[in-house]
């Protein structure tokens, strides 16, 4: 299989987390981290629309869950340009 | 069917909420092209970051989610001096918020060229502007999937 090098560039705290996540979850390398995670990335991005929506909307909740509701979040900034 | 979408029914897109899924299949109507058509203004998409901010959610996740707003065939409107000139109007005699007024402007200003049937919406403020804006709410819209026609 032939290879192609990409270089990216992380910042201080991206770094230390990579590095922190290799170790956790025993990947042999960072590069083997950061490859599966640009596969795993690619992946979601190749899926037909409606599951990507639907996929983005799982990671959306684990990621940062939330009770408010989408009218309520909007209403709130609609106050807060209000009172500004 | 000719929507305005609203960013209170685009935000449901990125947040699991009981008619969310109903958002992803009216979507996916709307990408099929077949008698559906869905637009908004390119303000939204201040509104949906703004509201995805204020969810918790971090930057790279907002960008994702914008991102992809931005790949299904939702077309978006520019905010031009007409739209903005409607929008005083409309502030000047109705008690509405700044972006409320936005959305009705480019709504009707819209309708005129693109024939839109209503605004999906979630927002009550609307009603206040029954005149001008035909509100609907996604349980008020028939979407079975997106492989299906609509009713």
């Amino acid at each position: 299989m032939e290879a192609v090098s990409v270089s990216a560039k992380l910042s201080r705290r991206e770094a230390e987390l990579l590095e922190r996540l290799t170790r956790e979850y025993g990947f042999i390398s960072k590069s083997e981290a950061v490859r599966s995670a640009v596969r795993l990335y690619l992946n979601l991005l190749q899926l037909n629309p409606k599951d990507r929506l639907r996929t983005l909307q799982l990671i959306n909740e684990l990621i940062a869950p939330s009770a408010k509701t989408s009218s309520a979040l909007i209403e709130e900034g609609h106050r807060e340009e209000d009172e500004l | 069917m000719r929507l305005y979408l609203e960013p209170t029914v685009l935000v449901k897109l990125f947040k699991r909420e009981p008619d969310s899924g109903k958002m992803i299949d009216l979507v996916a109507a709307i990408d099929s092209g077949r008698d559906w058509f869905g637009c908004t203004s390119r303000w939204s998409l201040l509104e949906v970051a703004r509201a995805l901010k204020k969810d918790g959610k971090p930057k790279e996740l907002i960008e994702l989610n914008l991102k992809e707003l931005r790949r299904h065939k939702i077309y978006f409107i520019d905010v031009t001096r007409s739209i903005l000139s409607d929008c005083q109007d409309l502030l000047a005699s109705h008690g509405i918020y700044d972006s409320d007024a936005l959305h009705a402007a480019t709504f009707a200003s819209t309708t005129r060229t693109k024939q839109l049937d209503a605004m999906l919406s979630d927002d009550v403020h609307f009603k206040r502007l029954g005149g001008i804006v035909k509100v609907l709410t996604l349980n008020q819209v028939s979407v079975e999937t997106a492989d299906s026609q609509p009713r």
